[in-house]
């Protein structure tokens, strides 16, 4: 780890501050990638800014959405009674991201931050069509996401709460890496007030997306047969040791069509 | 006085320790005032070194010294010592050599060899002044190509200009000639191509060394299993008698076998203290390990099964290509070819012949790695035996039954040499199968089964020597070379003791892993320590009493042979006279020694049966084992919880073998991409279902206490039961083959090609 200066701001505006003031600090929402990219040397922050006494956990659900607090970690979404029976694939998939410890250091704001291409979270916020409320603005989910490790923030933007209206149906699906258990693939579909959406995270090139041809399929007959006649291409997908491109698109289809069946 | 006795299921003494985070790993040893090392690695797999600048990172703040391969060639001292003799077995030529031994220098000179191989090593006040300084140190590469695959290695780049062809060694044994005749006569012959993956071992614990020097003497503290051997060979590099180095050894964080060889970062701690007359630690990191530490297994095997018209077997013949990596590590080309005799099996095999050609490839060294060759060996044989009765269309244990060895036949020779004392192999398979009992299968999963024997020759390392010192307070001190990485040989030796003495297990204190005070070690390894370790304990307990009856007969004024020894009190036969262990101990002026030693005669063959049963997702490629049931054989049980737990760490390490684990390189750079744990699969424990483990011993007749070892079983039964299970589930889907590890990606491509 290289020597940086650590904060840990009591405001919102101080955090944002010193972040739009100095290109080299970076934010520090869980962890659970930072500290360990840093601890291999990979990274060489001039300040680290922990978002950890902003207040920014908590969860609320009014009838038309479940707003998630971004220093909310995965743990507590996944044990909220609240989230349960507004979201219930959103619980599971929060229940199911990393183990134990992670999910009791790991946020939801630092895993959208990140937009790690594996992570699980992308695929909900981008099927539900969420809104990701910063410090500065609110983005939707369809500006949101721009590509492996990209986003629409801006320095010194900090992610404050993120606002999923509640779908009709929803269910999502993820086959783990063997190796480190994040998304190999993983299939977010979901019908509501943002329409009929499906998600892919874990196997693009360039980080989650929307599966167009899966939406229209499902828009006219949802069910899981529908995507069963979609065929996913290879092209743009990811090849590795784990998995190559034709055989995640063929996941691709397995998955959606376990969601939609899951969805009910 | 509580009884402990052999056969008791005694918790470990060692965990509260260990769970309340008050073990003493080597971490917690770092001295004050020690420096601090970090390695800096070869990014290539192979390139020439053009030159290292040192200055900029000499320049840096708190470096105490930057050391280069050139500063240890200067210096005169060796490198890491390998075997200098290839195993004979019947069969083998006198006159066979290694090919080509390379010298192993602690840093590399002139040119790397794979990615990972320690280039220069600096030293600085703290870690992070010498991480920091680590990254100034300039080294020029002039890149060449590389060889990453073992089936590539004949052929590919040169690693050793010496060995233009590649190879390390070629060895066999067995009787070609028989072989040849049989397979030629045979109404059937079946072939099969089994690779076996190469596996980074990852212990919990990674690699470290802090080296001292001091009044003319080396003291090197590490996590090793042969704290001994790391002595000797250490004397060796540095050219100084045995008596001027001192290792020790504290608590151990896994090893499995991979840190029983002398690794360069042992040798670089110790010349730098030398140098620099304070002590130097090096804590590796993580990614230290996934570069750098040894790895295992990764061969290439060839089989031939002949059998007759009825369907036995007539010869078994097996070439074998291994990885021996980029230098030939200590007990390198051990595990392809010291263990080969496992191949016999269970199986009534008249004829058998192996050729094993040890290849060098741009990778980590390998080594010996929980079994060390009886896993390959075994998994070829099952896959085999399997892969036959498919082929041939003849149920598998049907096939088996023909051709295992009864028990009437033991005790039994196999063709490589191997004494076979008892076994009841037959019975063995009837257990497994009566005791396997698999839930239901998921609906629109593939079932399948996979039964896998093994017979093992264990605890073959040499003798073994124990002290024990009774002190007036009536508590017992063991001293003995073996070594616990976590095993549980604090509880298991103060048991067998306690069994032994008549006293309660915690009056007896264990120490191990200090070459100082213990005079001699043969080490832990090959499922010996109880087997060797455990006798000669057993043998000073019965010297300590012969000695303790001599005091008692003066205590109580009666001939010695007229005093017998039970449950802590020595009694004057026909009398009421007596003396209990305390009262006679707090009678002796000082502590009282005795000694025991114990060299097996041979070989003990621990075996049993394995049957796992999978469910396959046919349209995923995913699966999971859902049932495991082992029925083993280990002789006399000292203590059943123990070895539960060493069973279901090999099953574990055995079934993640077969099922995730795989070093894996790119072809063309020889680049690893298997650098962390994000890429690297390792079994958790939700991956593995409960174990059936049903024991059925029959105590050795060659062992004094008919102990017979289990450390290794479980990795040597795993792999086959799986990989034959998951065959047994594709079948039907036309899948006729399939190597580990059998990810969901590899099972998915073998249904999609079954299909074609």
């Amino acid at each position: 780890m290289y020597d940086f200066e650590y904060l840990k701001p009591k405001a919102l505006a101080e955090a944002a501050s010193i972040l739009a003031g100095d290109g080299d600090a970076k934010a520090l929402a869980g962890g659970m990638t930072f500290i360990p990219v840093l601890k291999q040397r990979l990274n060489k922050p001039s300040k680290v800014v922990d978002l950890a006494a902003l207040g920014l956990s908590g969860i609320k659900v009014s009838g038309e959405t479940v707003e998630i607090g971004a220093m909310t970690t995965h743990a507590t979404v996944a044990a909220s009674a609240d989230v349960k029976r507004a979201i219930p694939a959103l619980a599971k998939l929060a229940g199911n991201i990393g183990d134990e410890a992670v999910r009791h250091r790991g946020t939801i704001g630092g895993s959208l931050a990140n937009n790690d291409p594996s992570a699980c979270y992308p695929a909900a916020v981008l099927a539900m069509g969420a809104t990701i409320v910063t410090n500065k603005r609110r983005i939707e989910a369809d500006n949101y996401f721009q590509g492996m490790f990209a986003t629409a923030l801006e320095q010194g933007e900090v992610i404050t709460s993120v606002v999923f209206p509640v779908p009709a149906k929803a269910a999502y699906m993820k086959f783990a890496n063997p190796a480190s258990r994040y998304a190999m693939v993983g299939v977010f579909v979901a019908k509501g007030p943002k329409g009929t959406r499906v998600a892919v995270t874990g196997a693009g090139q360039n980080g989650v997306f929307r599966h167009k041809a899966m939406e229209e399929a499902l828009a006219k007959n949802w069910s899981a047969d529908a995507v069963a006649g979609v065929k996913t291409p290879a092209d743009g997908l990811n090849s590795d040791i784990h998995a190559s491109a034709e055989y995640r698109a063929h996941l691709v289809g397995v998955m959606a069509k376990r969601a939609v069946a899951a969805a009910g | 006085m509580e009884r402990n006795a052999i056969g008791q299921g005694l918790r470990r003494s060692e965990d509260a320790r260990f769970l309340t985070g008050s073990g003493r790993f080597l971490a917690d040893l770092v001295p004050a005032g020690a420096a601090w090392a970090e390695i800096v690695r070869s990014p290539h797999a192979h390139a020439d070194i053009v030159s290292v600048a040192t200055d900029a990172a000499r320049a840096a703040p708190g470096v105490l010294a930057v050391l280069t391969g050139a500063d240890l060639a200067a210096s005169g001292i060796g490198g890491v010592p390998a075997d200098e003799k290839l195993i004979h077995l019947p069969g083998t030529p006198e006159d066979v050599a290694f090919s080509f031994r390379p010298p192993f220098p602690a840093l590399a000179s002139g040119r790397a060899r794979f990615v990972g191989e320690p280039v220069a090593m600096v030293v600085a006040e703290t870690a992070e002044a010498a991480a920091a300084a680590a990254e100034l140190v300039a080294a020029d590469y002039r890149e060449r190509p590389a060889v990453a695959a073992t089936e590539a290695a004949q052929g590919g780049a040169a690693v050793w200009d010496e060995a233009p062809d590649n190879v390390c060694f070629r060895w066999q044994a067995g009787d070609a000639a028989a072989a040849q005749a049989a397979i030629a006569a045979a109404a059937h012959v079946v072939r099969l191509r089994v690779r076996n993956n190469r596996v980074h071992v990852g212990a919990l614990e990674t690699r470290g060394a802090i080296g001292s020097f001091a009044g003319g003497r080396f003291h090197l503290a590490t996590g090793t299993q042969m704290p001994h051997g790391l002595r000797d060979a250490l004397a060796g590099v540095f050219g100084v008698d045995k008596s001027a180095v001192h290792v020790t050894v504290a608590d151990v964080g896994g090893s499995f076998g991979i840190r029983n060889a002398l690794c360069p970062e042992q040798i670089l701690v110790l010349f730098a203290s030398r140098m620099l007359g304070r002590p130097v630690a090096w804590l590796g990191s993580r990614a230290d390990g996934f570069l750098s530490d040894y790895q295992a297994r990764d061969n290439v095997a060839d089989v031939e099964l002949a059998l007759d018209a009825d369907l036995r077997f007539t010869a078994l013949r097996v070439r074998t290509l291994a990885a021996i990596g980029a230098h030939l590590a200590p007990k390198g080309a051990l595990s392809p070819t010291a263990n080969t005799p496992a191949l016999a099996g269970v199986y009534a095999l008249p004829a058998i012949h192996v050729a094993v050609t040890g290849v060098f490839t741009n990778t980590a060294p390998t080594e010996v790695y929980r079994g060390a060759g009886r896993p390959e060996a075994v998994n070829l044989v099952e896959r085999a035996v399997d892969h036959a009765a498919r082929e041939l269309g003849i149920d598998r244990l049907e096939l088996r039954r023909r051709n295992l060895l009864a028990p009437a036949a033991m005790p039994y020779r196999t063709r490589l040499g191997l004494l076979y004392d008892s076994g009841d192999f037959p019975g063995t398979l009837a257990d497994a199968l009566a005791r396997h009992a698999p839930p239901p299968a998921p609906r629109g999963w593939l079932r399948g089964r996979g039964i896998a024997h093994y017979c093992e020759r264990v605890a073959v390392l040499g003798a073994e020597n124990a002290w024990l010192e009774l002190r007036p307070d009536g508590r017992v001190t063991l001293l003995v070379g073996t070594m616990s990485n976590g095993q549980g040989h604090q509880t298991a030796y103060a048991q067998l003791l306690a069994d032994r003495l008549g006293i309660a297990a915690d009056m007896i204190e264990v120490v191990q892993g200090d070459t100082d005070r213990i005079p001699s070690g043969g080490g832990t390894g090959g499922s010996a320590s109880l087997a060797i370790g455990g006798q000669a304990a057993a043998l000073a307990a019965a010297d300590l009493i012969a000695k303790l009856t001599e005091r008692a007969g003066e205590a109580l004024e009666a001939a010695a042979p007229d005093i017998a020894y039970a449950d802590g009190v020595f009694r004057v036969a026909g009398t009421d006279l007596s003396i209990a262990w305390h009262a006679l101990a707090a009678r002796l002026p000082e502590a009282l020694s005795a000694h025991g030693m114990w060299k097996p005669s041979g070989p003990s063959f621990p075996n049993g049966c394995h049957v796992a049963e999978v469910d396959v997702d046919p349209e995923t490629g995913a699966w999971r084992l859902a049932a495991y049931t082992m029925v083993h054989d280990f002789g006399t049980v000292v203590n059943p919880l123990l070895l539960e737990g060493q069973l279901q760490g090999g099953v574990a390490q055995g079934f993640g073998q077969a099922a995730m684990e795989q070093v894996v390189h790119d072809p063309e750079s020889a680049q690893p991409l298997t650098g962390s744990w994000m890429d690297y699969a390792m079994p958790r424990a939700d991956d593995l279902p409960g174990l059936s483990l049903v024991s059925r011993p029959t105590p050795s007749p060659l062992h004094p206490l008919g102990i017979k070892g289990a450390g290794e079983a479980g990795a040597a039964g795993a792999p086959p039961a799986v990989m034959n299970a998951l065959l047994d589930a594709l079948a039907p889907l036309g899948v006729r083959d399939l190597d580990m590890p059998a990810t969901p990606f590899a099972v998915w491509r073998a249904i999609a090609a079954a299909r074609l």
